[in-house]
């Protein structure tokens, strides 16, 4: 039954009404104590092949032995140790740099083929450079961090702020307005930059901030191949190697929930910084 | 203090020409409006105004300066936009500041400054506030306050209130008016709606697209539209258009009016005579009457609309579709047959391409 007051928004109509909280989560239960039970009674059984597969218990099993020992949080440290001061340092300098070049249209010119080309570049053979520059221990695994997430940070408020300038179509009408308004007021070029574009485009910087933190994440299983005894990628390699294939599963998953767990801090973040959101 | 002054201004886009060789000349101190449909070049004539637009021919002249070149600081003129366009990441406070520390007031000064303009516009509850806290109205009055706080010569308004609801607009509107005589500025009023105009401008100039109609005090215009187009955008319910031909009358002349030729009063409309001519009458000025001898026609009701304080009758006189106003309410229904009667002295006279030929307004009553 529905009650009365509470609120139906139009589309259930068609698609009928969605499951509340404790439901959704509660299919998730059921589609684990399903899927896995099965996943191991194919293995078990021999309807898959053990080699390839694995068995869920056993990715479990590596899983508590990888906490029990330590390992999580050694590796766990050594794998952020590459990505978060990363993202800090890419997003210090490519957002403002993105809005800075936006502000000098002789320069917006040039950087706006080269911002291009740069994004076009295959990020895996500027690893391999970087390796080539800085030695194949930790510098370029910090340095490609860096390199994604500036050039995701410079790219976005870059293109997003060149629109609001000139009042580009995807801009809403009121925000060019406010530039327009900035504008007649007679607002220098830093005024404009300090005090309206940087604030004004700080909700790019977050979906920057979410973009390159899934990049940079799940390249770790690239780079941390070579030239390192840490961290989750090289628990894959390990895996690889030994071909333990619960290994590269439980290294996935883990690298997968730092990723999680970095846009749940991103989110938390935002909401304190863009509070005069509605 | 200031007055403006537009000579023989164009603007073209490319192709598209905008605004057509308008000339305007507006007073110090006045509130000026310019009243015109969608996308008749109003907004584009205030955009040139503040610098925002360049000109593409003609002069603009700010005090006596010419300021077609001039960025558009220099103008020193505010512009407050139909969208309020308050920065969301500054609060009320800040949003008011901010134009002073763009011209580097110092912090005390300001602050005073925005406390002042917060009295004024009695926002001053909300200066803590951030936009998206506000309600359209007050979103409205703070844009005004960032506009007002720099003692701008010149007050710019794009249908400012265009986006609020009939009541508080009307409630703005007037609140307004009081605050806006009091300043030592020009204000320039773009806006779609008339009725608005009426109540807010001193002078008004109706524009159709890219060209200005006429100019005027309000109530000048609505009785003496200078083209049909004029006729028709102001006035609601419209101002019923029919066509007639002048015939003699008596002494005089006369138009015809279903099968009643009704006199006419004024000289003027002579060379008309045996030829066909557009009769514009306000609704208002279409009676009923109980008397049959001293009606115009004899007509059926086709729509009765009671608007509360007054009812709109829609009828038809050969053909032609009329609308009468009539004070209060009327107990007459769909199909009931009436006598109406025009009022002689309101009646405007225009020819085929729309030119106003003669109203029988008389002038002496209204001074331009």
């Amino acid at each position: 039954m529905r009650k009365i007051s509470s609120y139906r928004h139009p589309i259930t109509w068609v698609v009928g009404d969605a499951p509340s909280s404790s439901v959704s989560w509660l299919y998730l239960f059921l589609l684990f104590t399903v899927l896995f039970p099965l996943w191991e009674v194919f293995v078990r059984f021999e309807v898959a092949d053990f080699s390839l597969f694995s068995l869920p218990s056993h990715i479990a099993t590596t899983l508590w032995q990888l906490v029990t020992s330590g390992e999580l949080v050694e590796h766990g440290i050594a794998s952020a140790k590459r990505v978060l001061p990363g993202l800090l340092i890419g997003t210090a300098v490519g957002f403002p740099l993105g809005i800075g070049l936006a502000l000098f249209p002789h320069l917006a010119s040039v950087s706006e083929k080269v911002m291009a080309l740069l994004y076009a570049t295959s990020k895996l053979s500027v690893f391999y450079v970087f390796i080539i520059w800085m030695g194949i221990y930790e510098a370029p695994k910090l340095g490609i961090t860096i390199w994604i997430t500036v050039l995701f940070q410079t790219t976005l408020s870059f293109f997003r702020c060149r629109a609001l300038l000139y009042g580009r179509e995807n801009i809403d009408k009121g925000m060019h307005e406010m530039i327009l308004m900035a504008i007649n007021m007679g607002v220098s070029r830093w005024q404009l930059y300090r005090d309206i574009l940087v604030p004004l485009l700080l909700p790019q910087l977050f979906f920057g901030l979410f973009l390159s933190s899934s990049i940079s994440w799940s390249l770790l299983a690239l780079t941390e191949q070579t030239g390192t005894m840490r961290g989750f990628g090289f628990l894959i390699q390990e895996g690889h190697e030994m071909v333990e294939i619960e290994l590269i599963f439980a290294a996935t998953i883990l690298l997968a929930c730092c990723n999680l767990l970095s846009w749940g801090v991103i989110r938390l973040i935002e909401k304190q910084v863009l509070h005069w959101r509605q | 203090m200031a007055k403006i002054n537009l000579k023989n201004i164009s603007k073209h886009y490319g192709q598209v020409i905008a605004v057509r060789d308008v000339t305007l000349d507006i007073r110090d101190g006045e509130i000026f409006g310019l009243l015109g449909p969608s996308g008749c070049g109003k907004s584009t004539i205030l955009k040139m105004i503040c610098g925002l637009e360049d000109v593409t021919e003609g002069v603009i002249r700010i005090d006596d300066m010419v300021v077609n070149h001039l960025p558009p600081k220099d103008h020193n003129v505010s512009m407050v936009f139909q969208n309020p366009a308050l920065f969301p990441h500054m609060s009320v406070f800040g949003n008011i500041e901010f134009p002073l520390k763009v011209k580097g007031v110092r912090r005390e000064a300001r602050k005073q400054k925005v406390h002042a303009i917060a009295e004024k516009l009695r926002i001053r509850d909300l200066l803590k506030r951030y936009p998206h806290e506000l309600s359209g109205g007050e979103k409205q009055r703070v844009a005004l306050g960032s506009a007002l706080v720099t003692d701008p010569h010149t007050l710019l308004l794009d249908e400012p209130f265009s986006n609020l609801d009939a009541k508080l607009r009307e409630e703005l509107c007037r609140e307004m008016k009081d605050l806006l005589s009091t300043l030592n500025a020009v204000v320039i009023y773009v806006t779609h709606d008339q009725q608005e105009a009426m109540l807010m401008c001193d002078r008004i100039a109706v524009m159709s697209p890219g060209l200005v109609e006429q100019v005027g005090n309000p109530t000048f215009i609505y009785h003496h539209p200078c083209t049909r187009f004029v006729a028709e955008f102001i006035g609601s319910p419209c101002i019923n258009m029919f066509t007639s031909t002048i015939v003699p009358h008596d002494r005089g002349y006369g138009f015809t009016f279903g099968e009643t030729v009704i006199p006419i009063l004024v000289s003027g409309i002579q060379e008309y005579i045996h030829r066909r001519v557009v009769i514009g009458i306000r609704p208002e000025d279409i009676v009923i009457l109980d008397d049959i001898e001293r009606g115009h026609a004899l007509t059926c009701v086709d729509k009765v609309q009671p608007m509360g304080h007054e009812t709109f009758l829609t009828l038809f006189v050969a053909h032609q579709k009329l609308i009468a106003r009539i004070t209060g309410f009327h107990p007459v229904r769909v199909g009931d047959t009436v006598t109406i009667r025009l009022n002689i002295e309101h009646v405007h006279f225009f020819n085929e391409a729309g030119e106003c030929l003669v109203s029988t307004t008389k002038p002496q009553k209204l001074k331009e």
